[in-house]
């Protein structure tokens, strides 16, 4: 990396910072808490892999079971946090390549390089996504929000929340309006079913309200054929699965991006915020990260917990739900996994300060510097263990067995990094992505320099 | 315009891409006027194939495309469809790429923390909201500067490309298009097959299973989509006869799926692969005026003898698709409506290299000077055809919505035209850019631009996107 940390354009770096923290070191914490968002964003998708969407009314309808349980704990502490996270340091790698001197000798400059990088991002995210079957894909998401990010790098660190402030108000807004229209549905349904207790015929108008809401509501029951049928699906061939998710695929890359790019952007601002006053690059003091802990925690898991138990009132009786809870949590979604997120970064880095479990560090820094290869294994461990042209285990497992299968593809990752930076110098994916980005294959075998420990290393 | 239009100044060209043999050095400002020109031309153009989303339901091609072939809509609607419909568009996605070029070439900005791809970035984003602003709040759902504004941000990395490596991209483009085109078709080939089948069994007195059912279903979707329904047109018209709120819900949901869905599976493509293609072009001096007049008399034979003919064939088979479906699947294994992308490309370059001999003739300097001016305030003037159709056509304007026979609208065109034409001229006396050029760059360059036309020619040059 040629850039240096402490470039000019890093506003208000504070000077309280214990002690003054070697370059190495300072990667060292972005690849740790990397690493972290990448073991766990896959207790996010595991559900998405290997079960159907309906599971989840069974789940939340089955209060003391072990599926139940382990839905709290995964709800309440993890969703959104890990994506968050991961979005907040992809802010701040995009900072960092930037800060990289202009490579004057090929007379390419480096803005050039980072648009090559995301475009290439864009398509791993189209293979992710068509190839390897996987619709929970972000890779393309995120390689198309961070076109729009570089015009935003010279921002003031209060600049970017003000962004950040505005990417999340724009789906509070239109979370209200959604909660809004629900709520319509459902008064115009309980004004059809009085007059159809008066013995009264309904109107076509009002026929079609109550239709509405109760197909509005269908997700809350368990629909046992369709999910026979997804699990049909999913257990077939490579071209029949492909097939089956293609409608899906188009339609979170096209309308999907178009509505929930903000959930993106967003935290990207935040991120780069973030990374400008040294929040994650250890720069603070640890006094600080103490009260960011306790903060983000106290606010996150407080609504997440909320969350939670509204979901399973939702799911428990929608009608109730919505005609006692005027105001809904889910509104404050963004606020509540921003919040978590910092927690666990802050606590990540207090633990990496402490000092009490350096190997353990060392091992999460070594996933998170394979972030991008890890990440697309993820998908091919995943689709090749659950989808019918693989060991068809989709549908098989019950939710907390789901939870089996993520610690041991955690304990491999975690292996396979370690000793896989033992020899080289990148992931082979991320080989691959600074291949094509360079278009010039890139060296591999970890000989000479020390550096090549960095993820970002300047490539002449 | 601080760059110079030389392609010397294209870093990354290589020599081999300037033209051998150019019949005179062109001054800078000519090279800039042939574009504004094109532009121009372009800008009045695109209102020929805009015209009838303002005034008319969408769905009213069926109805044209089922007309009588004497009556004075469908000659008029096959002289625009197969001459200009596609053109417009492309010469602008063209003249975009080509914009990119300039615009990235500059050199010294005024304040030296920010480089070039700084201000375009801001440009390109800028661009995108005046699109969100022109679908969802002029409601012209038939906007082009979002899409614009995204594939320019897109299409930043390949600015240094070589013109043999563009026209490789943009053929890239039109073969992905092409081959979701044959899909489509194959596609309904199958539904049509399971349709006939379904029939039979029917005529059997034999039950259908669900799947059959659906497979009838999905044909005959298809084939509603080729008949002229009174009912849907009705219920469009009464919506644009209302008020500006009852417009905007109908709208949203359209303008929603063009800037996504559309965008995503059409769109995008139709616009970067027509950008690659005039990057290549611009490259090689074709838009600059740089070409020998030989040349452009061999791009204006074989854009016009390929284009037209093929716009012909493709128009044919529409025809006989919209009166019968069903016939037109059975029997014809290829629609000329594939080449849709090769065919109005072809045309573009023709009604280029039309004008630009137009232009080296000198025969009519006046008008040549009006288009630039027009070309030169294109933003400006695209914006304002928004404004003025949604406000004649529109209930909370004058409401002549869905009133007039399709071949009347091309007087309103007429009248805009007339309109434009006078109106930029006479603006550009006063002033260094269009009102909306002018807010543009203030908002890129994040300062006030100067507006009124004092200063030196070489700050008016400035005006070129």
């Amino acid at each position: 990396m040629d850039s240096t940390l402490h470039s000019s354009t890093l506003a208000a770096t504070t000077d309280q910072a214990p002690q003054p923290v070697s370059r190495a070191e300072r990667t060292q914490t972005i690849d740790i808490i990397r690493g972290f968002a990448l073991l766990g964003i896959l207790m996010m998708n595991i559900p998405g892999f290997g079960q159907p969407w309906t599971r989840w009314a069974l789940i939340f309808g089955a209060p003391g079971s072990t599926d139940y349980y382990t839905a709290m704990a995964v709800e309440t502490a993890f969703s959104g946090t890990m994506r968050t996270l991961f979005s907040m340091l992809f802010g701040a790698g995009m900072l960092l390549f930037l800060a990289k001197k202009e490579d004057l000798a090929s007379g390419q400059s480096v803005v050039d390089y980072y648009y090559r990088r995301l475009l290439w991002l864009v398509l791993f995210g189209v293979i992710n996504g068509y190839v390897l079957l996987w619709t929970g894909d972000i890779l393309y998401f995120y390689g198309l929000c961070g076109l729009l990010l570089y015009p935003f790098r010279k921002m003031k660190a209060t600049h970017l929340v003000i962004a950040t402030v505005i990417c999340v108000v724009l789906p509070f807004a239109r979370g209200i309006q959604s909660n809004l229209e629900f709520r319509a549905k459902r008064t115009a349904y309980l004004e059809a079913v009085k007059v159809e207790q008066q013995q009264k015929k309904l109107t076509d108008e009002q026929k079609k309200a109550k239709e509405a809401w109760l197909e509005q509501i269908k997700w809350t029951k368990h629909d046992p054929k369709k999910e026979a049928e997804i699990i049909k699906g999913m257990q077939s061939g490579y071209g029949a699965v492909f097939a089956k998710l293609m409608p899906r695929n188009v339609n979170i890359e096209s309308r999907g991006m178009y509505y929930d790019f903000w959930d993106m952007l967003g935290m990207m601002f935040l991120g780069m915020a973030l990374f400008k006053i040294g929040f994650f690059s250890n720069k603070l003091s640890a006094s600080l990260y103490w009260m960011t802990l306790s903060l983000g925690y106290s606010i996150g898991l407080l609504l997440g917990n909320i969350q939670f138990m509204d979901q399973a009132a939702m799911f428990h009786d929608p009608g109730a739900y919505v005609d006692t809870h005027f105001f809904s949590v889910f509104a404050l979604y963004d606020l509540r996994r921003g919040a978590t997120a910092i927690g666990h970064a802050s606590l990540l880095l207090l633990v990496y300060r402490s000092g009490v479990v350096p190997w353990l560090m060392k091992a999460l820094a070594n996933v998170g510097q394979m972030a991008f290869t890890n990440y697309l294994m993820q998908s091919i461990i995943c689709t090749l263990f659950f989808n019918g042209y693989g060991l068809g285990y989709y549908g098989k497992l019950a939710f907390h067995q789901l939870y089996y299968v993520v610690a041991v593809v955690w304990v491999f990752q975690i292996i396979f990094s370690v000793i896989w930076l033992q020899f080289f110098r990148f992931g082979p994916f991320e080989w691959l992505w600074r291949s094509l980005t360079y278009w010039k294959l890139q060296p591999m075998r970890l000989r000479t320099e020390p550096v090549a420990a960095e993820p970002q290393v300047t490539l002449s | 315009m601080e760059n110079t239009l030389s392609l010397a100044d294209q870093s990354g060209t290589k020599p081999a891409a300037v033209p051998p043999a150019i019949l005179q050095p062109v001054a800078r400002t000519e090279r800039v006027q042939t574009i504004d020109i094109i532009r121009g031309v372009a800008l009045l153009g695109i209102l020929m194939m805009n015209i009838p989303y303002f005034g008319l339901p969408h769905t009213h091609d069926r109805t044209l495309f089922n007309l009588p072939a004497e009556s004075t809509d469908y000659k008029t609607y096959m002289v625009v469809s197969i001459l200009f419909e596609g053109t417009m568009r492309a010469l602008f996605s063209m003249l975009f790429g080509a914009g990119i070029l300039l615009f990235t070439a500059k050199k010294g900005l005024p304040d030296s923390q920010y480089t070039v791809a700084d201000f375009y970035f801001r440009r390109m984003m800028w661009l995108i909201v005046f699109g969100l602003f022109n679908a969802y709040i002029l409601l012209w759902p038939g906007d082009i500067l979002f899409n614009y504004g995204i594939a320019g941000i897109l299409l930043f990395a390949f600015r240094k490309l070589k013109p043999s490596s563009l026209f490789i991209a943009a053929f890239l483009c039109v073969a992905i298009l092409f081959g979701k085109e044959i899909w489509k078709t194959m596609e309904q080939k199958d539904h049509r097959q399971g349709y006939l089948k379904a029939v039979q069994l029917e005529k059997q007195k034999k039950k259908l299973t669900d799947e059959q059912k659906k497979e009838k279903e999905a044909w005959l979707a298809v084939e509603k989509q080729t008949k002229p329904d009174k009912k849907e047109d009705a219920e469009i018209i009464k919506n644009r006869q209302s008020n500006y709120g009852a417009i905007f819900l109908a709208l949203q949901g359209v303008n929603i799926k063009r800037e996504s869905t559309k965008l995503y599976q059409f769109l995008f493509w139709d616009a970067i692969a027509m950008m690659f293609f005039g990057m290549a072009l611009f490259k090689l001096g074709f838009f600059t005026n740089q070409l020998p007049t030989r040349t452009y008399a061999i791009t204006l034979l074989a854009g016009y003898g390929l284009g037209i003919p093929l716009a012909y064939l493709a128009f044919r088979d529409q025809v006989a698709w919209y009166s019968n479906p069903g016939q037109v699947i059975d029997t014809q294994s290829f629609s000329f409506q594939a080449l849709y992308q090769v065919r109005r490309c072809l045309e573009a370059v023709g009604h280029a290299s039309l004008l630009l001999l137009v232009y080296r003739s000198g025969v009519v300097p006046w008008l040549m000077k009006a288009l630039g001016n027009v070309g030169q305030m294109a933003f400006t003037n695209y914006l304002m055809q928004s404004i003025i159709c949604t406000i004649f056509f529109f209930g909370y304007g004058f409401g002549y919505f869905g009133k007039l026979a399709y071949h009347q609208l091309y007087y309103v065109v007429a009248a805009v035209w007339a309109f434009q034409l006078v109106f930029s001229v006479v603006w550009l006396r006063y002033f260094r850019f269009g009102p909306f050029e002018w807010l543009w760059r203030s908002l890129t360059y994040w300062k006030p631009q100067p507006m009124r036309l004092q200063a030196t020619e070489s700050d008016v040059a400035a005006v070129a996107p």
